[in-house]
């Protein structure tokens, strides 16, 4: 099993797999921490990243914060994968709100609607009628 | 363990992976401290910048300013 966990004198080096936890939320658990701790990002192989923390306060707990820090990644990737997970519907919801608020939207997204199905409609009746014209083939 | 900064003369030499330090993040420092990053050289995957800074808190503020820029860009 490969070590997630690194420690030196003053850092501790957490090993991050990026097929777990996305580049983002490396970046954003990062940007939580940068009052507790300086860090350093590196790659650290293929699919890896190292994150270097040296805390900023004298005799912090190393380990804490490297599992602070873990913690902390799995929190943001749960929030970006719900956020991919939820898209369609939050895009719904936003429409809605707005459709509600400025109900002019809504009479024009009506409207156009109804445009669209007029036009479908007698698409479907040309292509009828030029069917209808067609001569059959003497036999 | 490697290290990846040093010090050079009066000056810093810090080794930052291109694929997660851009090159965006270095034109803003550019922009707001002006001198502050003397060279940028091309190393593989790495960009080694030259840093007119003093002391080694310096060069640790330096890379919480690099990861605050590029989050909150």
């Amino acid at each position: 099993m490969d070590k997630i966990f690194a420690k030196g004198k003053n850092f501790i080096k957490l090993s991050v797999d990026t097929t777990v936890y996305p580049l983002t939320a490396i970046y954003s658990a990062g940007y939580v921490f940068l009052e507790k701790a300086y860090l350093y990002l590196d790659r650290g192989g293929k699919d890896k990243i190292e994150v270097w923390l040296y805390p900023k306060a004298k005799g912090s707990n190393l380990e804490k914060l490297g599992m602070d820090f873990s913690n902390e990644l799995l929190n943001f990737s749960h929030y970006f994968s719900s956020l991919k997970t939820n898209a369609d519907a939050l895009k719904m919801l936003m429409q809605r709100a707005l459709f509600s608020t400025a109900p002019s939207l809504a009479k024009e997204a009506e409207d156009k609607e109804i445009e669209d199905l007029i036009k479908e409609l007698e698409e479907e009746e040309k292509l009828e009628s030029v069917g209808k014209k067609t001569p059959k083939k003497a036999k | 363990m490697k290290s990846f900064f040093s010090k050079e003369g009066k000056s810093f030499l810090l080794k930052l992976n291109a694929g997660l330090y851009g090159p965006e993040l270095f034109a803003v420092v550019r922009r707001e401290y002006p001198g502050l990053i003397s060279s940028i050289r091309k190393n593989g995957d790495y960009n080694v910048l030259k840093l007119n800074i003093e002391d080694n808190g310096e060069l640790f503020d330096f890379l919480n300013y690099l990861l605050y820029l590029k989050q909150d860009r």
